[in-house]
């Protein structure tokens, strides 16, 4: 079923999604091309997980040791980082954050009128700086207006339009699909290239609810390969109270949080003694999931001791938080303390790319969160990924345009385009289906323990076999009554299709690393698994894994020696 | 929870609500004039809508609108 009306726009170079890393690309590539689209299924300044994102910013200036940045990063990162990018990301960090402060940025200053430099998360040489709440993605839409810039928001993009009109593809990029959220009008994008830059798979474990993997799923469908999906991890969902999903852990962690638990002991002193309560995100998921585990929930989070001047700080930077700290006035009581579940893809995983951002479809480019951030290794620092969306969404933009000024644009190929459009409007002639919130509930039910952190070979193929069962059964009987419920079928398939290649790599990959816990196989082992699983498409959404070995000759920052080394926080003693 | 209603008494249907929620939850309701919230399971309560309404028109709370899942005790 198609709706009657259709837009087609032409461009050089067509940039997916609107958060930090596609604002970036998209002001970028206009210095090289006149006609650039920025296109976004929400508005640009509110949507994507930048709009959220908790102040925290890398901050490299020049003269800093940008050896011993790039050690303590890639040992943060258990030794996966592309370092060719952590590279490039400290060396071009400072010149981004002179221009974000020239657009009227505001950060954090210190009594000199300086940046405000402090240690938050797994920081001890390296820094990170504070911006203001949402104002940062407001001045970034101010800029993609003032370049002229044009602007498709509330439409989503669906999927990639191929030179030869084949997934996955041999021929090069030619565009892509998508729909208006609140129209359905159809949307046919020509390009002669595109830049996906549409965030991770998060699915309901944050405040934003709609980062279902979209730009990873049409990159892989149309022949991109994957790389390091099993590092994704619960992430940003705090949830206090069992009642509030809060953002702004780097914050609290700079400010000196302590975490305690039903005894009254400070647990992160005996995982993480250097950095206790200032430890990975990782380390922080799996040691409060362990207390509880270990019957020594609940577990509660200390922010009695902060000063004055860090709730007046909170206000300016996470002013989202201190709506919930009204309501709970952490300053007062300990606060219970959980994390929302479900895999989220925050750490070094998405399509994979070069340090030109071109994946392996020429005329396709990826950055952001969908890029996977492949300096960050397994999830490294606090900070590290805003700074790689504003690198990694710069050089992409520059990359792009200079693809399309290279090339003619590719022939658009019309039965592709059919049989993508069938395939979108396909939930509005459901007619006695499922509802999308049915389907994301058996999705949430499948995932259990093994979906979040301790994770084994059976009870991977178990959940396998549920996402199968749910693919096969039930995806294709989900109905959309309107434009919005269409958009949430849509999210969903792309959802399922992340979710599955997460736990494809998890299976995969037989040790323990960062965020990636197998109870069977509890220790990181640098013996055999310094390598990358990659997930490469075969069509029909099939998968063929392989394994790349990391490049020691081509590491400045290496193991010391290689061998079997025990985890921070070992696994869970269930009795 | 999250998102209850837009309080129809205050709304003075300028659509600021329905430009900025990143979910796309409000819809307007042009007979009337008014914004309503269509796709209330939708909310991740954000707070843009609360923040930005020039007439004080939205009532949340801030407590998550979806079930949370708590799976290690």
């Amino acid at each position: 079923m198609h709706p009657t009306e259709v837009k087609t726009h032409e461009c050089d170079v067509l940039v997916i999604g609107g958060g930090l890393a596609g604002t970036w690309a998209a002001i970028r590539a206009k210095e090289f091309t006149d006609r650039v689209i920025l296109v976004d299924k929400g508005k640009i300044s509110k949507t994507g997980a930048s709009s959220f994102a908790a102040g925290a910013m890398l901050a490299p200036q020049s003269g800093d040791d940008f050896d011993g940045w790039l050690k303590e990063i890639v040992e943060r990162g258990n030794f996966l980082n592309d370092q060719e990018w952590v590279r490039a990301i400290l060396r071009e960090q400072p010149d981004i954050l002179d221009k974000l402060q020239s657009w009227g940025v505001k950060f954090e200053k210190n009594e000199q009128g300086k940046l405000l430099r402090v240690a938050g998360r797994a920081h001890i040489g390296t820094k990170i700086i504070m911006f203001h709440g949402s104002q940062f993605m407001e001045i970034m839409r101010a800029q993609v207006e003032k370049n002229g810039i044009a602007l498709a928001e509330r439409t989503m993009v669906t999927d990639l339009l191929t030179s030869d009109g084949c997934y996955p593809t041999r021929g090069r990029i030619a565009g892509a699909v998508g729909f208006n959220v609140r129209s359905a009008e159809f949307q046919i994008f020509k390009a002669k290239s595109v830049v996906i830059a549409a965030g991770g798979v998060w699915g309901d474990s944050m405040c934003v609810r709609n980062l279902t993997g979209d730009g990873i799923a049409m990159g892989f469908r149309a022949g991109c390969e994957l790389y390091g999906m099993e590092f994704a991890h619960p992430s940003d969902g705090w949830v206090f109270d069992r009642k509030y999903k809060v953002q702004g852990m780097n914050m609290w962690q700079a400010a000196g949080m302590r975490l305690i638990n039903a005894k009254g002991e400070r647990f992160m002193e005996t995982y993480v003694p250097l950095l206790k309560e200032r430890a990975q995100k990782a380390e922080l998921h799996l040691a409060v999931a362990k207390e509880y585990m270990e019957g020594r929930g609940p577990v509660y989070i200390d922010m009695r001791h902060f000063a004055p001047e860090t709730w007046e700080r909170f206000r300016r930077v996470i002013p989202n938080f201190m709506r919930v700290a009204e309501i709970l006035k952490p300053w007062k009581e300990k606060i219970q303390f959980d994390f929302g579940t479900g895999a989220v893809n925050a750490a070094a995983s998405g399509l994979k790319n070069n340090i030109f951002c071109e994946t392996g479809i020429p005329g396709l480019y990826a950055a952001g969160q969908a890029g996977g951030h492949p300096g960050h290794g397994t999830y490294s620092v606090g900070g590290f990924n805003l700074a790689s969306c504003c690198v990694g969404g710069r050089r992409a933009g520059e990359y792009a345009a200079k693809f399309s000024s290279q090339f003619e644009k590719a022939a658009v190929v019309d039965s592709q385009v059919e049989r993508l459009g069938n395939q979108i409007y396909q939930p509005l002639s459901v007619k006695d289906g499922i509802t999308s919130e049915t389907l994301n509930l058996k999705i949430k039910a499948a995932a259990g323990i093994a979906g979040s952190l301790f994770r084994n070979e059976q009870e991977i193929h178990i959940l396998l076999s549920k996402l199968n069962e749910i693919k096969s059964g039930s995806l294709h009987r989900v109905k959309a009554c309107d434009a919005h419920e269409l958009m949430r079928a849509n999210e969903l398939r792309n959802y399922l299709l992340c979710l599955e290649m997460i736990y494809t790599a998890a299976l995969e990959r037989k040790e323990s690393r960062g965020p990636h816990m197998r109870t069977d196989y509890p220790y990181r082992d640098d013996i055999d698994w310094l390598k990358q699983v990659i997930l490469q498409p075969c069509g029909e959404e099939k998968v063929v894994v392989r394994l790349k070995p990391l490049s020691l000759y081509r590491c400045s920052a290496r193991p010391e020696k290689l061998g079997k080394i025990s985890p921070a926080v070992p696994p869970p003693e269930i009795h | 929870m999250s998102i209850q209603q837009v309080d129809p008494e205050r709304c003075t249907g300028c659509g600021t609500c329905f430009d900025v929620c990143p979910m796309d939850v409000f819809r307007m309701d042009k007979e009337a004039n008014k914004a309503y919230v269509a796709y209330p399971k939708d909310c991740t309560v954000c707070f843009f809508c609360e923040t930005e309404c020039p007439a004080d028109a939205i009532i949340l709370t801030p407590e998550a609108a979806e079930k949370m899942i708590f799976p290690f005790g």
